[in-house]
């Protein structure tokens, strides 16, 4: 019992150290901040409960991003580390292993969500919000809390890396979600169905039951399954038995290109031609899907299915690069063999930004390729273009830069940057420019690549003294 | 453009090198020189700031202060030039684990403009060289730390650089792989390359290095032949000798310590009756020791020149405790 207590406290204690909750907390605050600000805006009487969904949504949508990525590190971290064997030579069993550590994160999950209290009482002040909605409002809360806490060490149990754990909890919350939008037994489970009911004006009873109860007993069934499945995934050595598998995998052997950095990030960064075939397999996948499901479509339509489809593919592609651009190479400690070959900086990141490229060839092609032949250039296209680049120039040189302070979740301080950026300008331009489309843009544009630029510069030099260091 | 008329015979020449993190000094006015085609020794305890060092000659930190030159061209100035002549192993495994031993030592030949006749040649070499032919298409993530060893060492060799640095290259290895890892690093110094090795125990290099540097706080506190530390001491004149005879006569301590100019005469060994001489060579010398032990009759075993035994010269030469910033 003792070896428990230490380890809940000792995984509580290092979590304390982490600047990443820190800032999580903080990008609560300031987007709470910035609803607080917009709601001045609403001239209706029931401000307290518009008040209260908003700090509920930011509280659902940082619990789920930062639980997605913090929840899923729980056994994977130990695993990295290689001190899963010493802690259960210290007494401690799987399941109190995954308990201890799984409830720790639930500890900061929760802390997580009380420190947006002072906005809750806020809300209460403002009227229309009674006791017992906020009571079943943070029960709701907490009982997903440790639903997600449980669901996400699962998949660190049964996953290797943090990364796969995270990118495996997030797909199957993704299908989780959809299936809930479309069943309504799974639905009554989701915490959104329960928000639907909390936050109504008129709302008396203290518990939504159905989706608090439901939670807490999927968290046991993710329990007792990790705690089963513990021993067959989560202490099986990285060893010889992969030799064999390995080399039947390498007997095609591959030859670099001149350009060695492209034809190595390309092919082991970025998955090479497989990840060619994967995203045009899930682009026309997902296309054909909605021509079956909708019959009337006509070639308009499905152009448009194939834009969005290709930018949500390019988003997420270009994302992924910006967060592992040169990151990878330094949380590997493979940076000093590459920045020793004869090359320059520029070099090698022009290398790298190919490599990139190469990646998202395929979904920039059908992009360009559907919306070329329609492009209406009229004035507010030309306007609007510059500054949407400009957005994901901000967006990209912010997660380069935060990537090589933190691990995981680079890419979302890098949203919640842009986010605020862009709130900031809207409130400048609204107040400078007369809807003059162009000058929005030329001062939209301009801002974001200046601050894109800093951020750039920024990640630059924190590469050369990371390479000092 | 490149010194190269004054520079010929060092591979590496280190002068007034400083260089501090914030309030941290990490090196202060290091000078060394390392000749060409020789192993030298780069030892220092914990934080001395030997990756500091080794960093600045593999151009991945530039000086603050002093100069760096590799065969005759600086770091700094020269860095493309130099990357050419110098291959770096890092104290970490600078591997991508996911790649082949082949593919991995293409993408390197690749990286430093090998085409790829040429690179089927050095690979083909660098692979016999290191004894990994037979493991070439495994995955490195399934090597043992020793055999990864060998893969970064191939990796270093595969553009033929002139120097080699290699930090710590023995640290976590068996002793087996270490001693068949300092046997690859002979080979290699009679192929002509100079090797730069840093390591933070003395006796591991000793059988192996021409020459040493040892730095401790950032400073250079010998330079110089191996046998030159072995013998490095304060006081220039005094010299102990070793003494082995088969029986020791009544008095034989008694007379050696007469002769002016001896200072101590202390049994070390009961087997073969083993005797520490120290005396002043100015006052005194080896043959007139020898002579007196003579005179009494001992059958002598050997006779040599006492070398202080390496940890305690290491000892002697750094400084206990933990760096303060």
């Amino acid at each position: 019992m003792n070896n428990n207590l230490a380890l809940f406290k000792r995984a509580i204690l290092v979590d304390s150290r982490q600047l990443t909750n820190y800032l999580t907390w903080l990008a609560a605050g300031i987007l709470l901040f910035f609803f607080l600000i917009t709601l001045g805006s609403f001239n209706t009487s029931g401000l307290g409960i518009k008040l209260l969904s908003m700090v509920a949504g930011v509280n659902l949508a940082t619990i789920v991003l930062s639980g997605l990525v913090g929840f899923s590190s729980t056994i994977t971290e130990e695993k990295e580390e290689s001190t899963i064997g010493l802690l259960l030579m210290s007494g401690i069993s799987p399941a109190a292993l995954i308990f201890s550590k799984s409830m720790a994160r639930v500890t900061r999950g929760l802390f997580l969500i009380l420190s947006q209290l002072p906005f809750v009482f806020l809300a209460v002040t403002l009227g229309g919000v009674a006791l017992n909605q906020v009571i079943a409002l943070y029960l709701t809360l907490t009982s997903f809390t440790i639903f997600l806490a449980f669901y996400c060490t699962f998949f660190s149990v049964i996953c290797k890396t943090t990364t796969r754990a995270a990118i495996l909890a997030g797909v199957f919350a993704y299908l989780l979600t959809l299936l809930a939008m479309n069943v309504d037994f799974i639905g009554r489970m989701h915490p959104f169905h329960a928000y639907e009911a909390i936050l109504n004006t008129g709302y008396s009873d203290y518990i939504f039951i159905s989706q608090v109860v439901s939670n807490l007993v999927i968290s046991l069934f993710f329990f007792m399954l990790s705690t089963c499945l513990f021993s067959k995934f989560a202490l099986k050595e990285d060893g010889t038995s992969k030799t064999k598998k390995t080399s039947k995998a390498v007997i095609i052997r591959k030859r670099s290109w001149g350009a060695a950095i492209v034809w190595k990030d390309f092919k082991f960064y970025y998955g090479g031609y497989k990840m060619w075939a994967i995203t045009l397999i899930i682009i026309l996948g997902f296309v054909t899907f909605t021509f079956i499901d909708n019959s009337g479509m006509d070639f308009d339509d499905f152009r448009g299915v194939l834009v969005g489809t290709s930018v949500v593919a390019i988003a997420i592609q270009l994302t992924f690069f910006a967060q592992t651009f040169i990151s990878k190479e330094f949380r590997d400690l493979t940076h000093s063999g590459i920045f020793i070959t004869p090359k320059t900086l520029g070099e090698i990141f022009k290398e790298k930004i190919y490599a990139g490229l190469l990646m998202c060839l395929p979904s920039i092609a059908i992009f360009v390729l559907c919306i070329f032949p329609e492009l209406d250039l009229n004035e507010e296209v030309f306007f609007i273009i510059p500054m949407a680049i400009s957005y994901i120039a901000l967006f990209l040189g912010a997660t380069f830069f935060f990537s090589l302070k933190v691990k995981l979740i680079a890419f979302i301080i890098a949203g919640f940057c842009t986010t605020i950026i862009s709130m900031i300008l809207g409130f400048l331009v609204a107040s400078t420019f007369n809807s003059s489309i162009s000058g929005i843009s030329i001062f939209i544009s301009l801002i974001n690549s200046l601050i894109a630029f800093t951020f750039i510069m920024a990640g630059i030099n924190k590469v050369k003294s990371k390479l000092e260091a | 453009m490149t010194d190269t008329a004054t520079t010929q015979t060092y591979a590496l020449e280190i002068t007034g090198l400083s260089h501090s993190f914030k309030s941290h000094q990490a090196l202060n006015n290091v000078n060394f020189n390392v000749p060409a085609k020789s192993i030298h020794g780069f030892v220092g305890p914990n934080g001395a700031g030997k990756t500091t060092t080794l960093k600045a000659i593999a151009t991945l930190l530039k000086p603050q202060k002093g100069t760096v030159k590799v065969f005759g061209s600086n770091v700094v100035s020269h860095y493309k030039e130099v990357r050419t002549k110098i291959g770096f192993m890092p104290d970490h495994f600078s591997m991508y684990r996911q790649m082949s031993v082949f593919e991995y030592l293409d993408f390197f030949a690749a990286a430093y403009g090998l085409n790829l006749a040429e690179r089927d040649q050095v690979i083909g070499d660098v692979l016999s060289l290191t004894d990994m032919e037979g493991r070439k298409d495994d995955l490195i993530k399934g090597l043992s730390r020793g055999m990864q060893q060998r893969v970064s060492l191939a990796r270093v060799l595969v553009h033929d650089p002139d120097l080699l640095l290699l930090d710590e290259p023995a640290s976590g290895l068996d002793p087996r792989a270490r001693i068949e890892l300092m046997e690859i690093l002979q080979e290699l110094r009679n192929m002509g390359k100079t090797i730069f090795i840093s390591s933070h125990i003395l006796s591991e290099l000793a059988d192996l290095c021409d020459s040493v540097t040892i730095l401790d706080r950032g400073q250079v506190k010998y330079t110089g032949d191996m046998k030159g530390l072995l013998t490095h001491n304060s006081d220039e004149s005094e010299v102990t000798y070793q003494l082995s005879i088969t029986e020791t006569p009544e008095g034989f301590v008694d007379t050696l310590q007469s002769i002016e100019g001896v200072s101590t005469v202390e049994k070390i060994e009961n087997i073969n009756e083993k005797f520490k001489i120290a005396f002043n060579s100015e006052l005194c010398s080896r043959n007139k020791i020898l002579a007196k032990a003579l005179e009494l009759d001992v059958d002598v075993v050997e006779f040599k020149e006492d070398l202080k035994h390496l940890n305690e010269a290491f000892m002697n030469l750094t400084e206990a405790g933990v760096r303060e910033k």
